[in-house]
């Protein structure tokens, strides 16, 4: 029959099993959350001809403001969104 | 319980280094904005800034008790930006009108976690350390998202909550130009035509960081058309349940507003007097999402939104008929 002693012996190597496997968890799941990080990005509209175009978001950008002539058509390019888009991991 | 104690003093020291670091910002705002007179005090009167509710056991006039209060609030910040930070422009004074109550809503939960923990440990009551204890992950969490808010309003970038001004904002430069104007503080309201029916869309005015007051527009344009509206449709950010789609679009009615009450009583009010439907549409998101930058999954929301308020014109309106849009939600970094 089991003593006392191994009992506790194996109630105690249960706990220890526990708290590293938890440790384990909460150590990836930081990493998995320090991985995510975002990059907001400025998105520019020909509204005359739907030319598009991609940039880095810069301070003053807003969501209509009036940006570079168009290369295609010439007419007035305007800011049409401002997004973050999720940096893909290395 | 010991354990516990060691766990909420650790995390505490987290939102500590966080509402440090959110006064840090702020301040580096002030003083790059030239403030005249010690910034640091300035801050600390607004950080523990209050406003007492009004009486609710009586009810009359409830909700316009309580906007008087919010008005009086929100005037006396204004006031105290615009005399300290006079050449700083009308936009980025919104903006930093908003990282203040970010760094005040910080402030509050390292208050209010660190009060519970030494009336824990002073009355030696385990419960609440344990409910503590528990509850820490979400508040660390909460206090995150308003420090990660701060950089959002810091550059002037549009935020998930936006996507409501966003919508109005593509309406009411979709057909053609629409003529614009600011209805009432902070609002702007512009008309324009889409499938054959007159539009007016509103909006808070951007692209500095505001929510307008939209009830208070929709009651005023109603009223100067006397009620001939034929419908009036609301869109804005909802919180989502954990597990639903960032940036699922749904449909439904009522005022989908989230204000404290006195703008979604107006609109209520406004569309019962002169029998008006009030439709809503939805765009779910979580906190975080709400008050940091817009995710493209949000954004991408908008055409949707569009489309939904396309078919409901179609299918619950007539040609010629009169709409009112509302585009709730902070526009920063969202122009008209």
């Amino acid at each position: 029959m089991m003593q006392i002693s191994e009992l506790y012996t194996l109630l105690l190597l249960m706990l220890l099993l526990f708290l590293v496997t938890s440790l384990i968890r909460v150590f990836i799941e930081r990493k998995r959350l320090k991985r995510e990080q975002f990059k907001t990005v400025t998105l520019i509209k020909c509204s005359k001809c739907g030319y598009t175009e991609e940039r880095e978001f810069q301070t003053g950008d807003y969501i209509l403001k009036p940006e570079k002539e168009c290369p295609k058509c010439k007419a007035q390019t305007r800011i049409f969104k401002i997004y973050d888009v999720k940096v893909p991991r290395k | 319980m010991m354990l516990w104690i060691r766990n909420i003093k650790m995390h505490l020291a987290r939102i500590e280094r966080l509402v440090k670091d959110a006064k840090k910002k702020v301040l580096d705002v002030l003083k790059k904005g030239g403030i005249k007179g010690d910034p640091e005090k300035f801050l600390n009167t607004y950080l523990q800034f209050f406003v007492i509710d009004p009486v609710r056991d009586e009810p009359t006039n409830l909700m316009r008790r309580l906007e008087h209060l919010l008005d009086i609030r929100q005037k006396r910040m204004k006031l105290g930006l615009k005399q300290v930070l006079p050449d700083l422009g009308e936009f980025t004074r919104n903006n930093l009108e908003i990282m203040i109550e970010a760094a005040r809503a910080l402030d509050l939960i390292y208050r209010i976690v660190r009060h519970y923990l030494m009336l824990g440990q002073k009355t030696n009551n385990w419960i609440l350390i344990m409910q503590l204890e528990l509850e820490m992950p979400q508040i660390v969490k909460l206090a995150e998202t308003y420090y990660k808010a701060l950089d959002a309003f810091k550059s002037g970038k549009p935020v998930g909550d936006g996507i409501g001004a966003l919508v109005a904002a593509t309406l009411m430069n979709s057909g053609g130009s629409a003529i614009k104007k600011e209805i009432v503080e902070d609002t702007i309201m512009g008309v324009t035509e889409r499938k054959g029916r007159k539009l007016y869309v509103i909006k808070a005015k951007g692209p500095g960081g505001t929510v307008g007051k939209p009830g208070e527009a929709v009651k005023k344009v109603v009223e100067e058309l006397k009620g001939k509206v034929s419908r009036i449709i609301m869109i804005d950010a909802a919180l989502k349940l954990e597990g639903e789609k960032t940036g699922e679009v749904i449909e439904g009615v009522g005022a989908a507003i989230g204000d404290p009450g006195p703008e979604k009583f107006k609109i209520e009010s406004i569309a019962m007097k002169y029998n008006i439907p009030l439709d809503s549409i939805i765009i779910k998101e979580s906190l975080e999402e709400a008050i940091t930058p817009m995710r493209k999954e949000i954004s991408n929301a908008a055409e949707k939104v569009i489309e939904k308020i396309d078919k409901a014109l179609e299918e619950r309106t007539k040609e010629g008929n009169i709409v009112v849009i509302v585009g709730v939600g902070n526009t920063v970094g969202i122009a008209q």
